[in-house]
């Protein structure tokens, strides 16, 4: 199994890598803004994706329009701060699985994930 | 600046270090800044930009030992200015994110910009209603400045 992890934020992109350790991914990639997201979902067609939202050069919410464009069967937990209600039911309606709230816990970053990866 | 703005950053910032570190932060009442040493920054500062029904900015401004105590909490066991600037700016992009919970999506942000050793606190709209929340996390002291315009929708 594959992961990408689109952060702008090292600190992030790091502890989820650390935190999803129990899932068994063969290969993580990384992505510090949703244009190189989007280039690395067409070369290493991870099996899920988590996606920041507002990070430079391209958003997040815009870089799951351009995946699941190219793949309507991409898996995507969208991992943001924004705690809105609107931003939340935005992210599922572009096709987003899953909505994370930031500041995010080991728990809730697992149960996230476990969700996702279910058949 | 109404009473939801103070109650809504106050929350998220306690909650935050809270969520990240299991110590919540106390945050002072918050305050007007009279003088250029109310809004003096620390080593690092982290400006979110605010666009929408209201404009302004976010700033988180802590100094290097805070975010250096918060690092191991994150998993990081580096220390370097690097890494505090990371972490300066996802404090602030966190706290102004978490702050939509209640002022919705018209109030957008920015991604963080965040300044090393500033010399002075960023400059604030001229017309904006400036708030500065003092907090304390362990024996670390740091502030959240927040400087609105009215809310267009109420002008």
């Amino acid at each position: 199994m594959k992961l990408l992890i689109a952060d702008d934020s090292l600190i992030v992109r790091r502890a989820i890598e650390r935190n999803v350790a129990w899932a068994g991914f063969g290969e993580i990639r990384f992505a510090a803004n949703g244009r190189r997201a989007l280039e690395e979902y067409r070369t290493f067609r991870p099996d899920i994706v988590t996606m920041d939202i507002t990070m430079p050069e391209m958003d997040g919410l815009t870089a799951v329009d351009a995946i699941l464009r190219e793949d309507p069967a991409a898996r995507i937990l969208v991992v943001s701060a924004l705690a809105d209600k609107s931003t939340a039911v935005e992210a599922i309606k572009r096709g987003a699985q899953g909505f994370l709230l930031k500041p995010i816990t080991p728990e809730s970053l697992r149960e996230a994930v476990a969700d996702l990866l279910e058949p | 600046m109404d009473e939801t703005i103070l109650r809504v950053f106050s929350a998220c910032a306690t909650g935050y270090f809270a969520s990240v570190a299991g110590e919540p932060a106390t945050v002072g009442t918050p305050f007007l800044p009279v003088e250029a040493g109310d809004t003096a920054p620390a080593d690092f500062t982290a400006v979110i930009g605010i666009t929408g029904r209201r404009r302004g900015v976010v700033c988180f401004s802590a100094p290097r030992p805070l975010l250096q105590s918060l690092l191991p909490a994150l998993g990081e066991s580096g220390h370097g200015d690097p890494l505090c600037a990371d972490l300066a700016g996802e404090i602030a992009n966190t706290i102004a994110g978490n702050a939509r919970s209640e002022l919705g999506a018209a109030f957008m942000i920015s991604v963080p910009v965040v300044i090393a050793a500033p010399a002075a606190a960023p400059a604030f709209p001229r017309d904006a209603v400036r708030y500065v929340f003092p907090l304390a996390w362990r024996s670390h002291r740091a502030a959240l400045w927040v400087a609105l315009e009215q809310d267009a929708a109420t002008a």
